[in-house]
């Protein structure tokens, strides 16, 4: 099984831990939450468009009007491909960090 | 709400890259962020952050677009390779006509960028400005035009006026002989030149200080190539050269080579002032002009304000000097330095400008022949949609949409382009050499080494796939599969008439192009034959460099034509082809309002004689009058009308040193400078010690001798000289060389222009002939003749030939008339040209067409009728 790159792989567990409310700006704060770095929007958008014509993601409008504009918000959600794909990565990613002891004492974590 | 005030140019953007929901979102994260920095910020600062965000978050998405496109693209290349191989004879005619067309695109560009480019290397370019001057004249028409202007000049308008920060002056010494130690070079021109040169010029130095390199009076400046002539790779710096009859210099600095796109190139710079010690003349003398005058402008100086301010300017300065009369009033003016090798045509330039008409029209065919090459592609590519119909109709029925076609179409036209760019890359390399000699330029192209041209390539390829490819791909890509499939198509009227005007714009081109091409040759024709007046033949010209040349002239002639070889020799300040200097003529007790600008010369007794000029009154200068001796002129008959003069022989006149004599006779007008100049007043004074040519008029069977005798003689009195002679009608040519120039420019597009209208009618009727095999096999079955279905195919094209002739007569009719006006003796348009041009236009399109035509014509009914 192919890799993401690192910003599809931190959007894919952005949008899961999300749930029921991912859309553009809960994705956009929580990926700056998680990594504490300011994100441009472009950063985020076009892995985001990747993801979602490769199938990792699904997107369905919401029932009322949204905030900006009118316009209904988008909700986006993980299809089985994305699912299956993000516990592909928490293995690998377990695998790669198991028995490492903790650096972040020593080094300093942000 | 704010947000109501979309902008659509934006969202469109998006659109185009992303799916409507990707957009949704996309815009209600900004639009949100935008609201965030609202209320910290405030709107103004807001607006301009969602703007820059906007950029970042769309420039991502478009550089993903491109990737995707590429990666779907790989396919229509590989077919548009295969649809090359199936049809290699198309492919290659479609292949040359457009490289052909590309690589005439090209060189024209590359000259004429480069002539646009002339001084525009300078840093301060837009702030310099050279001053001319205009005189013009009291009671005749017409005013002199000069490049050069007066000594005191430059200093008196830096201390005039604030916005002028510098000025300098130059004066262009010719033939100046160096010596450096036992060695001689002729330096064919030395510049005079003030130390403020490199204040205003971007001339770096190499070695040297470029502000204090002319102070010193006995300082020469070298360029490096001179540098390396005279020193090879020693250190040229404090070496001493001498010249100007033994004067030592010492070498103060070496500045690089200036770009050959300077409308002056100097090499050997000597200060203004020591120059004028070694001449005796004074630089603050108002009277004589031959000093350029350079000057930088403030920034922000406003030229127009200045220029008008310049009249009262030399009220101030001129009108009280002594040696300036009259009402032949004198105006100066600017010309930016970068306007001067384009529009300058004045007397005494400093080298022979070009001029802006032939880089406008060169500009207008370069653009043509781009127009040509794609149109030829579109010609073709549309003229086979017969066969890539089919094609298109299985393709439809299996289910393609019509913007994959279009792309596909749109691809191979972008791969054909590609590939000829490669080719008429090729080509432009093989034949720049040729071309530099050609136009006497160094132009150079390396795509490899020169990123921005290398960009301007791909644009162009761009362009033409696009250009090219856009029409055929729509066409094609609309037909309808079942008629395509049924085998009815191509013979629409939309799509006949189209290729039918494409091939009559080709036509026209290459006719108006011939025509040009024709009446340059004419005229050119007509200049050389032209009686100008004067004898141009058998005169060798010597220039009198040395000092013991003109002090020992008597001897020097005596010994010349003691030789039976040499008929006569004269000597004279200029020669009678390029009579460039000009004063006031002025008679004792003139009025300001009589007196007009005249041209002059000083000759010596057998100077007229020499050149077979004509005296229609009176006689020629004359030893056997010893009044000659102490001042005699000779006026032209334009002198006598200008004058008004009703008994001209007897009256006095006075050269501008102040000499005055009589008017001994009257010379039949002869052209003092080239055909494009009217014939102006001129006199001509006996001063038989005041020559800078020689003239030998010899006896034509005898050339190698008689130069060999000539060599001798000028050796033994000018030993350090090397002897170097020219013909007199090899200097005559010489002012004709743009003209000459222009017209080999223009027989190469012809020549260009005919290969590729050709290779587009020879596809045309190859396809047309295939198109009709069935028809011409029934006829032939029915009875036709040969000759008759070869009529009948060819006849299809030749009328279009025809009406072209009829269309790029008046266009051609325009272009070479405006053009013959820069003569003022030109041949008559005749319309013997025009006929003449379409004539080999047609025949050349009847070669072309011939060959296919012929083909169907002979080919056995029998074949062309089982073809199925």
């Amino acid at each position: 099984m192919n890799f993401l790159s690192r910003i599809e792989e931190t959007l894919l567990l952005s949008i899961w831990k999300l749930r029921d409310n991912a859309y553009g700006i809960t994705i956009r704060e929580q990926v700056e939450k998680d990594t504490g770095i300011r994100w441009l929007s472009g950063a985020i958008y076009a892995p985001l468009n990747r993801l979602k014509k490769n199938g990792y993601v699904a997107s369905r409008p919401a029932k009322e009007a949204g905030e900006y504009g009118g316009r209904p918000r988008i909700y986006y959600t993980l299809t089985p491909r994305g699912k299956e794909k993000l516990a592909f990565l928490q293995t690998v990613t377990c695998a790669l960090w198991a028995g490492v002891p903790s650096l972040r004492d020593e080094f300093g974590g942000k | 709400m704010a947000e109501r005030k979309p902008d659509f140019m934006r969202t469109g953007i998006l659109f185009k890259l992303v799916d409507t929901e990707m957009a949704s979102t996309i815009r209600e994260d900004l639009a949100h962020q935008r609201s965030l920095d609202r209320s910290e910020k405030g709107p103004a600062i807001a607006a301009l952050r969602h703007s820059l965000r906007f950029i970042v978050t769309v420039l991502p998405l478009f550089m993903d677009s491109i990737l995707e496109g590429l990666k779907m693209g790989q396919n229509d290349i590989k077919m548009a390779f295969r649809n090359f191989r199936k049809y290699k004879e198309y492919s290659f005619l479609n292949l040359i006509g457009l490289a052909a067309g590309l690589a005439a695109f090209l060189l024209i560009s590359l000259y004429v960028q480069y002539e646009w480019s002339f001084d525009k290397y300078h840093e301060n370019a837009a702030r310099i400005f050279r001053v001319v001057r205009d005189k013009s004249a009291g009671n005749a028409a017409g005013s002199i035009k000069s490049a050069v202007t007066p000594a005191p000049l430059a200093p008196a308008l830096v201390k005039e006026f604030p916005e002028v920060v510098s000025a300098t002056r130059f004066v262009i010494v010719p033939r100046v002989l160096v010596a450096q130690g036992n060695e001689h070079f002729l330096e064919q021109e030395v510049f005079a030149a003030d130390p403020q040169t490199f204040d205003i010029f971007s001339i770096p130095f190499l070695k040297g200080d470029p502000r204090t390199a002319l102070q010193d009076p006995s300082a020469i400046i070298l360029s490096e190539r001179t540098a390396v002539k005279y020193f090879g790779h020693d250190e040229p710096i404090g070496r001493v050269l001498t010249a100007f009859d033994g004067s030592a210099f010492k070498v103060a600095g070496v500045f690089k080579n200036m770009p050959g796109n300077s409308h002056f190139i100097m090499d050997v710079i000597i200060p203004y002032e020591t120059y004028f010690k070694f001449i005796r003349s004074s630089t603050t003398n108002w009277g004589s002009n031959f000093s350029y005058t350079y000057l930088l402008m403030r920034t922000g100086g406003n030229p127009q304000a200045f220029e008008k301010k310049l009249d009262a300017f030399l009220d101030k300065y001129m009108d009280t000097s002594q040696n300036v009369p009259s009402s032949a009033k004198t105006t100066l003016s600017l010309q930016p330095l970068s306007k001067i090798h384009l529009t300058s045509h004045r007397d005494r330039e400093m080298a022979a400008n070009n001029d802006i008409v032939y880089i406008l029209l060169f500009s207008s065919v370069a653009v043509l022949f781009l127009l040509i090459a794609c149109i030829n592609y579109m010609n073709l590519a549309t003229a086979r949609s017969a066969r890539r119909g089919r094609e298109v109709g299985i393709r439809k029925v299996v289910g393609a949409v019509r913007g994959q076609l279009i792309k596909q179409f749109l691809s191979e036209a972008l791969v054909m382009s590609t590939l000829a760019m490669m080719v008429s890359v090729i080509i432009v390399l093989l034949a720049l050499p040729a071309f530099n000699r050609l136009i006497e330029r160094h132009l150079t192209f390396n795509p490899a080494a020169d990123p921005l041209l290398f960009i301007e390539l791909i644009g162009i390829t761009a362009f033409v796939g696009l250009f090219s490819g856009g029409y055929p791909a729509l066409a094609i890509s609309a037909l309808r599969p079942i008629a395509v499939l049924k085998g009815v198509f191509a013979k629409s009227a939309k799509g006949l008439a189209l290729r039918n005007i494409l091939v009559v714009v080709q036509f026209s081109i290459t006719i108006i192009a011939l025509v040009i091409t024709f009446v340059a040759r004419n005229q050119m024709q007509f200049v050389k034959n032209r009686d100008v007046g004067y004898d141009r033949n058998q005169i060798v010209i010597l220039e009198a460099d040395a000092r013991a040349v003109v002090r020992n002239i008597q001897a020097i002639k005596t010994a010349l034509r003691s030789y039976a070889g040499i008929v006569s020799v004269a000597t004279s300040h200029l020669l009678p082809n390029n009579i460039n200097e000009h004063t006031t003529a002025r008679w004792p007790g003139s009025q300001p309002e009589e007196q007009f600008p005249i041209y002059y010369n000083m000759v010596d007794y057998d100077f007229a004689d020499l050149y077979g000029i004509k005296i229609v009154q009176g006689r020629n200068f004359s030893r056997e009058f010893p009044s000659d001796e102490k001042g005699a002129f000779l006026v032209n008959e334009t002198a006598v009308k200008t004058g008004g003069w009703a008994s001209p022989i007897g009256r006095e006149l006075i050269h501008w040193e102040g000499k005055t004599g009589k008017i001994v006779g009257v010379m039949k007008d002869f052209h003092l400078r080239s055909l494009h100049q009217p014939i102006a007043p001129l006199y001509i004074v006996l001063d038989p010690g005041r020559f800078s040519y020689i003239s030998i008029k010899i006896q034509s069977d005898r050339i190698p001798e008689v130069l060999k005798v000539i060599k001798s003689v000028m050796t033994k009195y000018s030993p350090a000289y090397p002897f170097e002679y020219t013909f007199f009608d090899d200097v005559f040519a010489r002012a004709y060389q743009t003209e000459q120039r222009m017209m080999a420019i223009f027989g190469m597009i012809a020549l260009l222009s005919v290969i590729v209208a050709c290779l587009g009618l020879f596809g045309l009727a190859s396809f047309a002939a295939e198109q009709r095999t069935k028809e011409i096999g029934i006829r032939k079955v029915l009875g036709a003749s040969n000759a008759k279905i070869f009529a009948l195919l060819a006849r299809e094209f030749l009328k279009w030939v025809l009406l072209s002739g009829v269309i790029a007569w008046p266009a051609a009719y325009l272009i070479t008339q405006k053009w013959l006006q820069n003569f003022s003796y030109h041949v008559r348009l005749s319309a013997g040209v025009f006929v003449a041009s379409l004539a080999v236009a047609f025949m050349i399109a009847l070669m072309t067409v011939s060959s296919q035509s012929i083909k169907a014509a002979l080919a056995k009914p029998i074949n062309s009728l089982k073809y199925e």
